[in-house]
């Protein structure tokens, strides 16, 4: 890993970038068991209110206890990604201007009032509250983590699907149109869904883990099967619409980011009736420039990408080549002839300012109708060659296999942790043993999913940080590289420091267990 | 039902909402808001300070040390108004585009 970072080309924007999704990455550890477990936690509760078992009480006190380490270690991880956007990204965070500015404020507002007042109600209101409110509040609290969760995606799938907003070129922002067209653009609504769905596997798998912990101890048994039961059910239903919802983001990335999609199944040389690949090596040899094969090995389903895209076996699906070379039949457009409309766009853009500077109305008027048209290839003034508008092939390839083979595992651990525990034969299965071992594995299994779905959605952007209109080098401060590299470094040891407190406490208190039921009741948190 | 559904209405009016089992109805509403955190954070168990510590700890890193001495926002510390941001925001883009000092990377 260190040598992996030590190898980073140490520019700015580099540093920057390496900056950022080291801050992300590291928040996206503790967001997805918020979003997830605050269901478990309240679907366990509605049990215990329902039919009065202490049991399920104690089981929700005990997750509710995990949730609470987390969520103390994990808030305001995100505060410091606020924090390097007005530091390191300013040209970018200037223009994308109120399209950020209100999803966030929105976000800040809901995390901060919803959350804070229904935990403390979750936490400090057990015996003082009556049952049906405490469970409203923890209701809510989880509904008001996962609405806070649809700004901060809302904001990110603009990067993706810039929609709903205008350009203004004497403010340099980006100005809200339609806040609807924001809000409920096919991208943002697909990736919400999809994002938030694999944070509650995730969390799923994460109570599976710990609880097939205290199968092999021999502890806990009722709690770790109850606990199963609930979380193979909400997590296969999760799994479900988290596979279904990726179909629709793969659609809106043919549509909007076809260069990703390309990079995602290993695609040089598109075409009809194009294979989804199962899983394959790549070809280190490969290039742009090159006839070799981009792969060594692999294993493919002849028909299915342009099934999956288009519901027709045979439709056409580009390839990176023909994105790049263009294709006048298929009306794409090549890098160049879009490297040359962004020049216009820019040139028209120098124009507008200089007319109106000179007080030529007439000129400047001329010049913003120009800059309008071409405006959506603005970001391509930036590129320098085609090939600069393909993204990391490898890594954006492996991430997404690697990704759908674990959810596809997911989907199998869900069906038989579920059935096992229901049918009350967990423990006396043959391979009970071994199949606790898969449950505690497959928590960092989640995690190694998860993370690779973000690698997936913003390694496959690049260049762009904004799709088409802005690449990740013009949206980056002209700061100084050192002390990007100062502050990463700084927040390398923050965050581990953070990570092992999390994990350490998490295990003692996994070790530990729940309180005894003689000890329930009283102020938690 | 319907008191339940009451209860979720009256959120902000946290009157309605500790009334049946916690206090004497007649207390001012900030006393009784005051009451439940006072009382929450002092029956707080060994781990809930714990975690306090840590949250408390973990603020102070970061927006103290992380906002004020290496996060300073750049556009704010360095312009006066938003028009002289808008405009240097716009030499940037024009310039970023026109050298190449900052290429495009993966």
């Amino acid at each position: 890993m260190t040598q992996l970072l030590l190898s980073i080309d140490p520019s700015l924007v580099d540093w920057s970038r390496a900056q950022f999704a080291l801050t992300a990455m590291f928040h996206w550890i503790f967001v997805p068991i918020t979003l997830g477990i605050l269901f478990i936690i309240a679907i366990m509760e509605t049990i215990y209110v329902k039919t009065g078992d202490l049991e399920w009480k104690r089981t929700t006190k005990f997750w509710m206890k995990l949730f609470g380490i987390n969520f103390a270690v994990g808030v305001a991880t995100g505060l410091i990604l606020e924090f390097e956007f007005g530091t390191n990204w300013s040209n970018y965070s200037w223009f994308v201007g109120d399209i950020f500015g209100a999803p966030l404020a929105i976000e800040g507002i809901m995390a901060f009032f919803m959350e804070s007042t229904f935990i403390a109600v979750m936490f400090f209101g057990w015996n003082k509250v009556s049952k049906k409110f405490h469970l409203a509040a923890t209701w809510l609290t989880a509904l008001g983590a996962n609405i806070s969760a649809l700004w901060i995606l809302v904001a990110n799938a603009w990067m993706q699907y810039p929609a709903g907003m205008k350009f203004n070129p004497e403010t340099a922002r980006n100005e809200m149109v339609n806040f609807w067209d924001v809000l409920f653009s096919p991208v943002a609504i697909n990736k919400f869904l999809h994002t938030v769905n694999s944070g509650y596997v995730l969390a799923s798998l994460f109570v599976i883990g710990v609880s097939c912990y205290f199968l092999l101890r021999k502890r806990e048994t009722l709690m770790a099967k109850r606990s199963i039961i609930i979380s193979s059910v909400f997590g296969f239903i999760a799994i479900m619409a988290t596979i279904f919802t990726g179909h629709g983001s793969a659609v809106e990335v043919a549509k909007h980011q076809p260069m990703k999609l390309a990079a995602m199944e290993g695609l040089y040389d598109g075409g009809e009736g194009v294979e989804l690949i199962g899983f394959g090596i790549l070809n280190p040899a490969k290039t742009l420039e090159n006839n070799e094969d981009p792969f060594l090995f692999k294993f493919g389903f002849k028909g299915m990408l342009s099934f999956l895209i288009d519901f027709d076996t045979k439709s056409y699906v580009p390839g990176i080549n023909d994105l790049v070379k263009g294709d006048s039949e298929r009306e794409i457009l090549s890098i160049e002839q879009r490297m040359a409309l962004g020049d216009s766009s820019m040139n028209s853009l120098i124009a507008y300012k200089a007319a109106q500077k000179s007080g030529d109305k007439e000129l400047a008027a001329i010049e913003l109708v120009k800059f309008e048209k071409t405006f959506p290839h603005f970001g391509y003034s930036y590129v320098e060659k085609p090939a600069d508008v393909v993204p990391h092939v490898p890594l954006v390839f492996y991430s997404f296999h690697i990704m759908v083979i674990l959810g596809t595992l997911f989907v199998l651990m869900f069906i038989v942790f579920g059935w096992l525990a229901m049918k009350n034969k967990i423990e006396k299965f043959k391979f009970s043993k071994l199949l606790f071992y898969l449950g505690i594995l497959g928590i960092p299994m989640a995690f190694i999913a998860s993370e690779a779905g973000w690698v997936v959605a913003e390694l496959g952007r690049q260049p762009w940080v904004i799709q088409d209109l802005m690449t990740t080098s013009a949206g980056v401060t002209n700061i100084s590289s050192s002390s990007v590299q100062a502050t990463f470094w700084i927040f390398a040891f923050i965050f581990t420091a953070l990570l092992i407190t999390e994990v350490s406490i998490m295990i003692r208190f996994i070790k530990t267990g729940p309180a005894k039921p003689e000890n329930e009741g009283g102020t938690e948190l | 039902m319907f008191k339940f559904l009451w209860k979720l209405i009256c959120i902000i009016n946290l009157n309605s909402i500790f009334v049946p089992q916690y206090v004497n109805g007649n207390m001012n509403i900030f006393k009784k808001v005051f009451r439940f955190y006072y009382e929450g954070f002092r029956d707080m168990p060994r781990w809930g300070r714990q975690m306090w510590l840590i949250i408390l700890i973990k603020g102070f890193v970061v927006f103290i040390l992380v906002k004020f001495i290496f996060f300073p926002n750049h556009l704010k510390k360095n312009f006066d108004t938003d028009e002289q941001r808008s405009e240097h925001v716009i030499n940037e883009l024009i310039k970023t585009s026109q050298n190449d000092t900052t290429t495009v990377k993966h």
